[in-house]
């Protein structure tokens, strides 16, 4: 089907590639269709783009390689509605915020996306771990540098 | 709203598998025990709110934004 987008123009994608997000994302519970884009050759960085609105877009990301030790269980009522038949079906990503001052960028641990490939569905989970929703991808250290 | 008045042990009950209960009341701060099935999302408010707030920030991304992430990755990956 033909896209169209604020960020990247038209293009066609293929239907068999659109995500379908059933409650949408917390605060867009009407967004329910979304591409992932990838951005550049190697990162880890991708676009969540909307079917539906051409200017919503988001910036997701894979969570481990950037963050250590995140690790959740997935709480049975996400289990349930993504339909999971087997856990290496999943694939989690974390929408990222990037501020003025990029060095600031956080990820969003605390409510993942989780995508069931096969199905090509997700949601947003709310995960019961004790993890960040602003959790810093650079650290401060190198910051100052 | 329905709004019940409920002392320290006491109980309320919500459909058919719903308890919640008054564990201890100290100050202005209540401790409720909840026992519902494990396919209900149970969450503190402020966590929801939270997470809608990042997202609505995400949303505000724009290409020039990750080029400059992405230029900073590239520079750590060469430190």
């Amino acid at each position: 089907m033909k896209l169209e987008t604020t960020r990247f123009g038209e293009f066609e994608v293929p239907e068999d590639e659109i995500l379908e997000f059933p409650e949408g994302l917390i605060g867009f519970e009407k967004e329910r269709r979304f591409v992932l884009l990838p951005t550049q050759e190697k990162s880890p960085f991708f676009w969540l783009q909307s079917v539906d609105d051409p200017d919503l877009a988001f910036i997701v990301s894979e969570p481990w390689g950037l963050v250590e030790d995140y690790e959740f269980q997935l709480p049975q009522e996400s289990k349930k509605k993504l339909d999971v038949k087997e856990e290496k079906d999943l694939r989690v990503l974390c929408l990222v915020v990037i501020p003025e001052d990029p060095q600031k960028t956080t990820m969003n641990l605390k409510g993942p996306l989780v995508l069931n490939l096969p199905q090509r569905t997700g949601k947003q989970v709310i995960i019961n771990e004790n993890f960040s929703t602003k959790h810093p991808i650079f650290k401060e250290a190198s910051a100052s540098a | 709203m329905l709004v019940l008045t409920r002392k320290k042990g006491e109980k309320i009950v919500i459909g058919d598998n719903i308890v919640l209960t008054v564990v201890d009341i100290k100050g202005d701060q209540v401790q409720l025990g909840i026992e519902a099935p494990r396919d209900i999302p149970v969450h503190r408010e402020e966590v929801y709110k939270e997470i809608q707030e990042e997202n609505i920030k995400a949303r505000k991304t724009e290409r020039v934004n990750l080029e400059s992430i992405q230029k900073l990755m590239e520079k750590k990956k060469g430190e």
